[in-house]
C-alpha cells in the first residue's frame, strides 16, 4: 500500500503553473533585494568608520592649534 | 527759575582684557585650519553619502517586504489549489538502536518552543505556521 504512488486532481493546471512561476519569480527577486542590502550595508559600515577616521584626524589638528595658540609663547 | 542739572552717570567701560599671543609658524596654523575645514567638508560629504545609502537600503527593505508579502499570498493560493488528502498511517518503524540514538535524537531534533496561545506579533504568527508545517514534515519522514 505504502508503495503504490498518489495520484492527485489539479484543478486548472494552467493557472497554478502561473502562480508557481510567479513565487519563483518573487523569490529570485526577494534573493536579489538580500544581496543588496547585505552590500549596502557593507557599504554603510565602510563609511561609517571613514567618518570616524576623518574626525580623528580633525580632532589632532585642532589639538595642534590648540597648543600653538594657547600656548603662552608672547604677551 | 533756577533749572534742573541732571546728574549723568559717568559711563564707565569695562576695560577688556587684551591677550596677544606670539605664533612663530603662522603659515603651518593657517595651514592646519584650512586641512581642518576640509576635513570637516568632506566627513559631511560622508555623511550625506551615508544618508543616501541608508535611504536605499530602507528603499530595498520595503521591495523586499512587498516581495514576501506577494510570495505568502501565492503560496496561499497554491494550498487551496490543492486538494486535502488524507495519506494513511505509516506502519510502525523497527525499534531504534539503544543508547546512541536517543541522545543523537536529542541533539538532531531540540524541542521546539511552544507556540503561543494567541500569537501577538507577525512573527509569532509566523513561527506558529513554521512549527505547523514542521510537525506535518516530521509525520510524513
Amino acid at each position: 500500500m505504502d508503495k503504490m504512488p498518489v495520484y492527485v486532481k489539479l484543478p486548472e493546471p494552467a493557472s497554478l503553473k502561473h502562480v508557481i512561476e510567479e513565487v519563483r519569480q518573487a523569490i529570485a527577486k526577494t534573493r536579489k533585494s538580500l544581496d543588496t542590502i547585505k552590500s549596502l550595508s557593507e557599504e554603510e559600515s565602510a563609511k561609517v568608520k571613514q567618518w570616524k577616521d576623518s574626525f580623528k584626524s580633525v580632532d589632532a589638528k585642532m589639538q595642534q592649534i590648540k597648543d600653538t595658540l594657547l600656548d603662552p609663547e608672547g604677551v | 527759575m533756577a533749572k534742573k542739572k541732571t546728574k549723568r552717570k559717568p559711563q564707565t567701560k569695562a576695560k577688556k582684557e587684551e591677550f596677544y599671543v606670539g605664533v612663530s609658524n603662522a603659515n603651518s596654523v593657517h595651514l592646519s585650519l584650512l586641512e581642518s575645514k576640509k576635513e570637516i567638508l568632506q566627513s559631511m560629504k560622508i555623511f550625506q553619502e551615508m544618508k543616501q545609502i541608508r535611504q536605499q537600503k530602507i528603499e530595498e527593505k520595503q521591495m523586499l517586504r512587498k516581495n514576501v508579502r506577494l510570495i505568502q499570498v501565492q503560496l496561499g493560493k497554491i494550498k487551496r489549489a490543492m486538494p486535502h488528502i488524507n495519506l494513511p498511517a505509516e506502519e510502525e518503524k523497527p525499534a531504534p538502536a539503544p543508547i546512541q540514538q536517543p541522545v543523537e535524537q536529542k541533539k538532531e531534533e531540540p524541542k521546539p518552543a511552544p507556540p503561543p496561545a494567541h500569537p501577538k506579533t507577525e512573527l509569532d504568527r509566523i513561527e506558529s505556521q513554521l512549527q505547523e508545517i514542521e510537525s506535518k514534515l516530521s509525520g510524513l519522514q
